[in-house]
């Protein structure tokens, strides 16, 4: 049997054992939460990582058609250059071509009448129909 | 319209007056005419021509050519007539002119009326000698119409360009052959009046279709029976006091005269509205008067 003194210091260790055992499990469980909160952390970064790598990509083929427009563009200011030298060598001028509806609006009242009278009698009708709102005075 | 009488051009009122003339004219699109912007005066002739039904040859021994089997026919231009209206500085201060209500309708269709009796006055049995069909209103229909064309056809006549001309009563006898049960329901025909072709004729009437003291009620023909030629009057130097403007009817080449100047003595604005022609019967075979002895 064990002395008084003994037995209360074994009582005491096994009371530390236990308060360190439970400090332990405590301690234990802080760390799986933070284990968990990196795993998180992992896959968000993972997420990120992604989404940028497809925005590099759609820079890059945003990229690639910018250039492809420039090139077409480049290549219709030559096509260009090589019609007017074209016309230039078969002695074409190139003309402006003419917006009827535009040139209509634009031409006075007067104008018009007088382009009426410049027409024959059986050319007039078709010619006021055509421009009766521009030309009538009722 | 408003009262812009005297500041709307003659030329923009001649256009102005091409829907109702076109209306009132449309019938003469069924006669031979011949009409041009061309000068004449009144009294002048014109000599036009139709053509006569040609025979074949034998062509085995050559291709020598016929002369040309067409009939020349003179025209004198002895009809100038036209409307003449005066609008009072009174009446047009005091109120609106409506040209379209008070002159371009009532003068396009005294017209048209005086144009289409001049036509009508040639329809007489001395004339046109083939058989008559001699039936009541009330009996007529679009049989004797049909009878009509196997006569014209009879003689020669090209089944194309064939019309009726009917007075309002025989018209109405016509157009009621179509209110029948063959015609089930309301078609426009029936709710606006309208009478379609009968057996290749078109069908037209006039209040003017009068008996010419010969009981004619109506005139089956192909177009070469009635010929009319029309000119532009020459108005050199009416300048010098108003303003003329020539125009053309589209589609029948028609050619019309509007004049305007001011009579000082009387104080009004006047309107004229003229047509210089002359009618002239054709071939006299492709027609057949429709009458009630």
């Amino acid at each position: 049997m064990l002395p008084v003194d003994s037995a209360k210091r074994s009582m005491d260790e096994i009371q530390t054992l236990t308060q360190a055992l439970e400090a332990l499990k405590s301690e234990s469980s802080k760390v799986g939460g933070l284990e968990r909160d990196l795993v998180a952390a992992n896959a968000l970064l993972d997420e990120q990582a992604a989404g940028i790598k497809a925005s590099a990509h759609l820079i890059q083929t945003l990229q690639a058609q910018v250039a492809e427009l420039q090139a077409q563009v480049a290549a219709a200011a030559v096509s260009e250059i090589k019609v007017n030298e074209a016309l230039a060598a078969v002695g074409v001028a190139p003309v402006e071509i003419p917006m009827q509806g535009a040139e209509a609006q634009q031409r006075s009242r007067d104008d018009l009448w007088a382009e009426y009278r410049s027409l024959s009698l059986y050319d007039r009708p078709a010619f006021f129909a055509k421009h009766r709102s521009s030309m009538s005075t009722i | 319209m408003s009262n812009t009488i005297a500041g709307v051009s003659l030329a923009e009122i001649s256009q102005m007056s091409l829907p109702a003339l076109q209306s009132v004219f449309a019938p003469l699109g069924s006669i031979c005419t011949d009409f041009s912007d061309e000068l004449s005066s009144g009294g002048a002739s014109i000599t036009t021509r139709y053509p006569v039904n040609p025979s074949t040859k034998d062509f085995s021994s050559g291709y020598s050519p016929d002369a040309v089997s067409m009939v020349a026919r003179t025209i004198t231009l002895d009809q100038f007539e036209g409307v003449s209206y005066g609008f009072t500085d009174l009446e047009r201060t005091k109120s609106a002119i409506m040209l379209n209500d008070l002159f371009i309708l009532p003068a396009a269709t005294a017209l048209g009326r005086k144009v289409f009796g001049s036509i009508w006055n040639l329809v007489t049995a001395a004339n046109f000698a083939a058989t008559p069909i001699d039936k009541a209103a009330a009996s007529f229909g679009r049989g004797d119409i049909i009878d009509a064309g196997a006569t014209l056809t009879a003689a020669g006549a090209p089944s194309e360009g064939r019309s009726v001309i009917l007075n309002p009563y025989y018209y109405a006898a016509i157009e009621k052959s179509f209110i029948s049960a063959e015609i089930p329901g309301f078609p426009i025909q029936k709710t606006e009046g309208l009478v379609p072709r009968v057996s290749k004729f078109d069908i037209y009437q006039s209040d003017q279709a009068d008996d010419n003291g010969e009981d004619l009620k109506g005139f089956a023909y192909q177009r070469s029976a009635l010929l009319m030629a029309a000119r532009r009057v020459d108005s050199t130097g009416f300048e010098q006091v108003g303003e003329v403007e020539d125009f053309i009817i589209p589609g029948l080449n028609l050619p019309v005269q509007l004049r305007r100047y001011y009579d000082a003595p009387n104080g009004q604005l006047v309107y004229t509205m003229g047509l210089l022609w002359g009618v002239q019967k054709g071939r006299t075979e492709f027609g057949v008067r429709i009458i009630e002895s």
